[in-house]
């Protein structure tokens, strides 16, 4: 199913970005890899449900957070950007 | 509620996509490249999401438009394998 | 040679770099020839030697506003090199953006700390360049670094 695949992507990707936190010390990595691992379990909770259906809370509320995290790792690397370049 | 949430999912992704492209030109470094169209194959993604629970709002989307949920998770599939190419072969 | 470590902030780098030590036949231990806080200042800011020089040249020439092409052609790099350094300067907030479409940039540190740090470097820079640049070579610098350094807006948005 397409829904296993794209989440087992997100899950790899997010993995990488986790590597790529331990090789940088840069928290935007670390915020983008749990982004992209919630949204691989919210795709591979959606497969499982049986019901391919989004419009659900659950699961647009977990992709939402999975994208808010996103944007504060953005505003994050803003606010320090003085410090930390 | 779910073409609030998924609109603004769209509006962040199309954000991510313009910032790593944009940042691509100057620096010619692929995985910017890579990482801009991920993101804007899932600006597509939830987009169409948008548009879909607008004119489906009800659950029953088997028969209709079917096609329509393939192509919505075939350009999130595209997306995501567009990013690991990136990261697996140029991110250096 | 010794393969001790120093630590200096976050990074661990070789001693004989931090030392600032020039190789010759002995490697003895001398006297740090770059002061603990303009080595992290390095170690911090400064990821390239062409960065050091592109910061310095706006530097002496604080009056100017240079664009990416005359810079470029002054450091002898390729222009999507010196954008990409001076976007990296001005997030930092040594330079600043001029000229009607912000395509100009000049010296314009955001603090005297900055511009303090810098003095010192310059100084140093001037009278034991080898040291200086072995400090900068001995940062490793993944270049996915640039993909978070791509989500950075700019100071005037």
């Amino acid at each position: 199913m397409l829904l296993g695949a794209i989440s087992m992507a997100s899950f790899i990707a997010g993995l990488f970005f986790l590597r790529f936190w331990r090789d940088t010390q840069d928290r935007l990595f670390l915020l983008f890899a749990i982004s992209f691992l919630i949204e691989g379990i919210n795709r591979a909770a959606l497969g499982l449900s049986g019901n391919p259906d989004e419009g659900r809370p659950f699961f647009y509320f977990v992709r939402f957070l999975s994208f808010l995290l996103i944007i504060i790792a953005i505003v994050q690397k803003n606010m320090t950007k003085r410090r930390n370049p | 509620m779910a073409p609030i949430f998924y609109g603004l999912c769209t509006l962040a992704a199309l954000f991510c996509a313009v910032l790593l492209l944009r940042a691509y030109f100057p620096s010619r470094y692929k995985l910017l490249l890579w990482g801009g169209i991920c993101f804007l194959g899932l600006t597509l993604n939830n987009a169409l999401l948008v548009v879909d629970k607008i004119i489906f709002p009800e659950e029953k989307l088997f028969f209709i438009g079917i096609d329509f949920i393939i192509w919505r998770l075939l350009a999130a599939l595209i997306a995501m394998l567009v990013l690991l190419y990136g990261i697996i072969f140029e991110a250096e | 040679m010794s393969f001790a470590h120093a630590i200096v902030g976050k990074y661990s780098v070789p001693a004989w770099v931090r030392n600032g030590c020039i190789l010759t036949e002995q490697f003895t231990m001398a006297e740090p020839l770059i002061p603990d806080e303009v080595a992290r200042f390095v170690l911090d800011k400064i990821d390239s030697v062409a960065q050091l020089e592109a910061l310095l040249l706006l530097r002496n020439n604080r009056e100017t506003d240079w664009s990416v092409g005359a810079l470029a052609a002054r450091l002898y790099i390729q222009e999507d090199q010196t954008a990409q350094l001076l976007g990296v300067l001005q997030a930092q907030g040594f330079v600043v953006s001029k000229g009607s479409d912000l395509a100009l940039y000049r010296y314009e540190p955001a603090s005297q700390e900055l511009h303090a740090m810098l003095e010192r470097l310059a100084e140093i820079y001037a009278k034991h360049l080898v040291p200086v640049t072995n400090l900068i070579h001995s940062k490793p610098k993944p270049r996915i670094q640039e993909f978070a350094d791509a989500f950075r807006l700019r100071k005037d948005k």
